[in-house]
């Protein structure tokens, strides 16, 4: 890992922490939340991406968390700080049936498959034969991080969120520079060449599906847990497919940051001007992301590499 | 077990019938999804609002003149179809070559934009935004079978797209034109040096594509109350159908649209309401996951 790579990290790191007490209003602090639970979601994405991998579905496994979590807690009584990593275990578990089942799919049909899968689970969530469990469309309430009893409660529960999301982009990074990330830059580049160069691309893949929706579970975990205290169905959505992939490619596929920076920039654009609650708004913000992809195709992260060694060039 | 009501006849002609007409809805926003993808290899999901665009079109023009729905889809159809050319242009044409995904992530940001100029449009106009229907002639008049009371609006319809069908069909196999977009589909660079001006094919064909949703628009506002944001999932489905019928194929499109109708109705008479949208998913799930290049791609 080279030194200016440590440098952007430390910034990220800080700027999560320091947040809160820049923006202390308990509105901010809901607002950061769901942003830093976008990112993990958005990092899971990136990282399935990375091995060229593109899925319009995630919102199946950010559903199947949430739900896992929800239903441990509810029916065994698990304390909510462990289920929202066990839940996730799940949603790991059905990723990789699912990444083994997809493997020798082509770039659109897996898109689609993946699409169609978390068509599929909503299906099953809502069905009368799952009532007893899932409560259909009615959804399930979920119990908070803390209690809202407590002092503090909404810094503690934004924390609790905040060191979650920091360890899971540092060990993105740590993926993403390991002998893994390699195998699947080389996998998405070219496989055929990937595999006579001796590596196992299923493997590979399997395993880059598995963290995946892990991680997707995961950000669904934390998002019923912390920010909404309830799940629906509608967790399922068109929409919630399409987010990360918006969040990443904004701020810059195949890059560390580039989730987290697309998840701030869109998500609280997408927040700040829904709140004047016309629809000129969210027009906007279509015509912003259009914007983004025309001036920067490889995203925001690169273009701001670009114009700070342009600065830095003219300086020298 | 409700499985047996599907051997009730009544019933099962009330599916069946139900099903050709949302199937043929389906054929159509399928072909027009699969003469963009099979000339520009393009996927655009907005396909769907593009389709709303067009129900809405044909409800205003029709209420605010007070014609026939019917006579006025032609109109809407040329509309949203220059409309079309110019959403190639503006938003597809810059991108080009980029990246696959970065056609996704335009194809969402138009979604976006669609459906809030149509909220606000809509928003503007009626005072309130609530599903609305296309009243014909002939909305509450039925054709009497027995027991069975079938809408001359659902024959008009049946009868209308089979006749246009046949028509697109007969110009894009006949006619010099129809031969330059399937050249251009078929290779694109020998088209080129062939001497066919590929860009344009590219933009007539967005328009062609989109005019087709505009139809497929026009029949569902006709047929049943729609809003704003029904037509995303029903062009994905039809995403589905074309990989199923072939990328590319017309016969596989319009065959597929049918299909996918017929088995979304006894999906949700055999399994129950929540199936129908996951079955279109569950047919391509299966035959990509025992097949994974398609019924007829090649290995």
């Amino acid at each position: 890992m080279n030194k200016k790579f440590t440098k952007v990290q430390i910034i990220v790191i800080a700027l999560i922490l320091i947040l809160p007490f820049i923006f202390p209003d308990p509105y901010y602090l809901q607002l950061f939340s769901m942003i830093l639970m976008f990112s993990i979601y958005a990092i899971s994405w990136n990282i399935l991406a990375y091995s060229g991998q593109v899925s319009l579905g995630h919102a199946a496994f950010l559903g199947i968390g949430a739900y896992s979590s929800v239903l441990l807690v509810k029916n065994l009584g698990l304390p909510v700080l462990a289920t929202i990593f066990i839940g996730p275990l799940f949603a790991a578990l059905i990723g990789l049936g699912l990444g083994l089942l997809v493997l020798r799919l082509r770039e659109w049909f897996l898109s689609m498959v993946t699409f169609g899968f978390s068509v599929i689970v909503q299906a099953i969530v809502v069905d009368d034969r799952m009532r007893f469990l899932t409560d259909g469309w009615n959804g399930l309430f979920a119990k908070p991080f803390v209690s809202s009893l407590f002092p503090y409660h909404q810094l503690l529960n934004y924390y609790i969120i905040a060191i979650i999301t920091i360890v899971v982009y540092i060990s993105s990074s740590l993926i993403f520079n390991s002998r893994l990330g390699y195998a699947l830059r080389a996998i998405e580049e070219n496989e055929t060449l990937a595999k006579i160069s001796g590596i196992n691309a299923t493997y590979y893949k399997v395993i880059a599906f598995t963290i995946s929706t892990y991680l997707a579970g995961l950000s669904g975990a934390i998002y019923v847990h912390g920010i909404t205290l309830f799940v629906s169905p509608e967790i399922f959505n068109i929409q919630n497919s399409f987010w990360p992939l918006i969040f990443t490619l904004a701020g810059g596929i195949k890059t560390t940051e580039g989730p987290i920076l697309g998840a701030f920039l869109i998500w609280l654009a997408w927040t700040e001007l829904s709140r004047i609650a016309s629809y000129y708004a969210l027009i906007g913000v279509g015509i912003l992301l259009v914007i983004i992809i025309v001036f920067a195709p490889k995203g925001l992260y690169s273009l701001i590499f670009k114009i700070i060694s342009n600065i830095r060039g003219k300086q020298t | 077990m409700e499985f047996f009501l599907i051997f009730d006849p009544e019933l099962a002609s009330r599916i069946i019938f139900w099903g050709l007409i949302i199937g043929i809805i389906y054929s159509l926003l399928a072909l027009g999804l699969n003469i963009i993808f099979g000339v520009m290899k393009v996927v655009n999901f907005a396909h769907g609002e593009i389709m709303i665009t067009g129900a809405y079109l044909t409800f205003f023009i029709s209420s605010f003149f007070s014609i026939n729905p019917l006579f006025t889809i032609p109109i809407t159809m040329l509309v949203i179809g220059l409309i079309g050319m110019g959403i190639e242009r503006t938003f597809f044409r810059p991108i080009k070559g980029t990246s696959k995904l970065n056609e996704i992530f335009i194809s969402i940001a138009l979604i976006l934009i669609i459906q809030n100029i149509l909220a606000q449009t809509i928003l503007e106009v009626n005072k309130e935004i609530k599903p609305v229907r296309i009243t014909t002639p002939y909305t509450y008049s039925f054709a009497e079978f027995g027991s069975f009371r079938l809408p001359y609006d659902y024959l008009i319809i049946l009868v209308a797209a089979f006749l246009f069908l046949a028509l697109f069909y007969t110009i894009i196999i006949k006619t010099s034109f129809g031969r330059r977009l399937r050249a251009t589909s078929q290779n694109r660079n020998a088209a080129e040096l062939m001497g066919i001006n590929v860009e344009r094919i590219d933009m007539i064909s967005f328009g062609i594509g989109t005019s087709l949703a505009a139809m497929a628009g026009s029949f569902l506002g006709i047929i049943t109350h729609f809003d704003v944001y029904s037509g995303t999932l029903p062009a994905i489905k039809a995403f589905a159908i074309i990989i199923l019928g072939g990328l590319g194929s017309i016969p596989g499109a319009i065959i597929g649209g049918l299909i996918l109708g017929l088995a979304e109705n006894f999906a949700a008479v055999i399994l129950g309401g929540a199936w129908k949208d996951a079955i279109a998913f569950l047919i391509l799930s299966i035959v990509l996951i025992l097949k994974p290049s398609g019924i007829f791609g090649k290995e």
